[in-house]
């Protein structure tokens, strides 16, 4: 299959009162056309960052490098008026909080027609309001021709979230980003917006990038996985080799970490806590909370290699 | 074992203003009718979804807020008849762990006056007793003892958890009430805490209320789990039992919807429509009508009660019972 994102050795930098904290620090995954990439990972690994520099949404303050290729072209080089076209046209996220991202002012059938008229020149609004009805009806949303007269505040929290991927879908995008977009929601509603988001992208064949911090959810929506520690990327595989066979010690520990239904065998947690990013860092970043640590692994920052095809590992221990 | 606490019929209607300048009352009916008997030396969870009425079930049970009706008996005493003084004093084996460990430290005290507050205010300790006990505790949650001059500020999520809990650990309760202690947690630092409380409860004989939205956590720590639906207990039984033999629609279709962390299970996916309904306006009858796929007639009329099916196994349901 065709890549149709490549990160490489992607690097964003915050400057703060204590000096540059290092966010990403050399990141590199790869999205092919058609796949969900699930990016997993605890606050502060640097998976949000990821997805707002895809998006070009860094913070002036923010220094990015490195390259970010889709459909070959660099997104790094491109300017704010670009990535405008770009944004919410090929590429468009959907995030966490589906309270704070609609706009409490406008109707939803507004703010989802404002995508398509935005993006397509010619097209009349009441086109624009057929095809928003369309697309509530695809996300399944009950009643969409009465609905699009509501304001945000009349929907569920799921109700907002099927919203909010309506207008990510407004443009037939190619990729689309979603950062945590079921951490808000209960159970019962996260099983429903996670069917949705599979089903729609079997129908329009598009690719996504999941970002979580919940395994079971990316054991259950994603083909291909990152996992990211500390700004780096530590383990990259297809979902059913990151289960099986992991081989990072992070993602050994993440798996353990967590509570199994069925089972109440003690619970095997990590210890200490993820170190703070500032300038100062070497060798690898997991060696203070690692039980398999050597002396190298505190010198020496492994990079990223591959173990076998399509496994990728960053430890000294695995690659050697 | 002997019950600890035991709840009856305990009920919460909060009063809302609607419409224009708010002049129509409306009624949500947080809590209605709950009972409950906590055993000695138990964890029980209570599990739901937003709006099930699950934290304000434990706020009730120490009086945080005044319930409406219904009794909290514990030792033989019903907690909502007690004056002010006794209440304090009752509340010294009663204590509480809150989800947000950023919102429930004050961030003007240092670590050692956190813990040392309520030793204060119910002991008559001199100074040095109070230091070493403060000591003693921070140790006992997994702290180091030369943390205790610093802020809050200065601690990681699950530290800050660690001084929650040795807070309510500092007047040796015999319950304690945790509500959402670990969901503000990264799994790594989840797991450390669960571990912690399960530690403590086998060390000082401590019984647990347990409070939080996610099943596998809860079924992980509890011996018997109280799932709430709008206000109500659906179905409570044995943690084992509730996983391998849930009645309940709701009970099946809860656990049903947690992703499980394994790409080769696939699952028979009871998915729900729509949402909860909203407390303000909940429906006749079985509450869960409206979403269950099993709903006959019958269910839209009548409130089914909590019945036994099996020991120690109790479903509200009409298809069950």
């Amino acid at each position: 299959m065709e890549n149709l994102l490549e990160v490489i050795d992607l690097k964003v930098t915050f400057p703060t009162s204590k000096g540059r904290i290092r966010a990403i620090d050399g990141v590199n995954f790869k999205v092919k056309k058609g796949e969900i990439l699930g990016i997993v990972g605890e606050s502060g690994s640097g998976k949000s960052i990821s997805s707002l520099s895809i998006m070009g949404l860094i913070s002036d303050q923010g220094q990015v490098e490195g390259k970010i290729l889709f459909n070959d072209e660099n997104l790094l080089n491109k300017t704010e008026v670009e990535m405008r076209k770009i944004r919410g046209d090929k590429i468009s996220m959907i995030f966490q909080d589906p309270m704070s991202s609609l706009n409490p002012v406008f109707t939803i059938g507004n703010q989802i027609s404002e995508a398509i008229l935005l993006h397509n020149k010619g097209v009349t609004k009441k086109e624009a309001v057929e095809k928003t009805i369309e697309l509530l009806k695809l996300v399944g949303l009950p009643s969409p021709e009465q609905r699009i007269h509501d304001y945000p505040h009349k929907f569920s929290g799921g109700m907002r979230q099927r919203a909010m991927i309506a207008m990510a879908l407004a443009c037939e995008p190619e990729l689309l980003v979603a950062d945590e977009p079921t951490t808000a929601l209960d159970v019962t509603i996260q099983a429903q917006i996670l069917e949705l988001l599979k089903e729609i992208q079997m129908k329009l064949g598009m690719s996504i990038i999941l970002i979580t911090h919940d395994l079971g959810v990316v054991a259950e929506t994603c083909h291909r996985v990152a996992v990211m520690y500390a700004g780096h990327v530590v383990e990259e595989t297809d979902v059913y080799t990151l289960f099986a066979n992991p081989k990072h010690p992070y993602t050994k520990g993440l798996i353990n970490s967590l509570p199994k239904l069925g089972s109440r065998e003690r619970l095997t947690p990590i210890q200490g806590q993820p170190p703070q990013l500032y300038d100062d860092l070497t060798g690898c970043r997991f060696a203070s909370r690692c039980p398999f640590v050597s002396a190298e692994c505190l010198e020496n920052e492994q990079v990223i290699a591959e173990v076998t095809k399509g496994h990728f590992v960053r430890c000294h221990k695995e690659v050697g | 074992m002997p019950t600890l606490l035991k709840v009856n019929d305990l009920k919460k209607y909060f009063e809302v203003n609607k419409g224009l300048f708010g002049r129509q009352k409306s009624v949500v009916k947080a809590v209605d009718g709950i009972n409950l008997d906590v055993i000695e030396g138990e964890t029980i969870g209570l599990v739901g979804e937003s709006g099930c009425g699950k934290s304000t079930t434990g706020r009730l049970l120490l009086r945080l807020i005044e319930a409406d009706q219904g009794e909290i008996i514990y030792k033989g005493q019903d907690l909502r008849k007690l004056d002010n003084e006794s209440l304090r004093k009752t509340r010294k084996d009663m204590q509480m762990v809150f989800q947000d460990p950023y919102g429930s430290l004050n961030p003007r005290l240092s670590v050692g006056e956190i813990i040392r507050e309520p030793l204060r205010t119910h002991f008559n300790m001199n100074k040095e007793e109070q230091q070493k006990r403060v000591k003693e505790l921070l140790d006992v949650v997994g702290l180091n003892q030369r943390y205790i001059n610093r802020y809050p500020h200065e601690f990681s999520g699950g530290q800050r958890q660690r001084i929650g809990i040795a807070r309510a650990l500092a007047l040796n309760p015999k319950l304690i009430i945790a509500d959402e202690p670990v969901a503000a947690l990264d799994v790594s630092i989840q797991a450390q805490v669960l571990n912690l409380l399960k530690d403590l409860q086998k060390d000082l004989n401590l019984t647990y209320i347990f409070i939080a939205h996610d099943l596998s956590v809860v079924q992980y720590i509890s011996d018997r789990v109280a799932v709430m639906y709008l206000g109500k207990i659906v179905e409570i039984a044995n943690s084992e039992t509730l996983y391998k033999n849930p009645q309940h629609p709701y009970t099946k279709a809860l656990l049903s919807s947690i992703p499980v962390p394994d790409p080769t299970v696939k699952r028979e996916r009871i998915l729900l429509e729509g949402d909860v309904p909203s407390p303000l306006n909940p429906p006749s009858g079985c509450s869960f009508h409206t979403r269950c796929p099993f709903a006959e007639q019958r269910c839209k009329e009548e409130t089914p009660s909590l019945l036994t099916v099996a020991d120690q196994h109790k479903v509200a349901c009409h298809l069950v019972n």
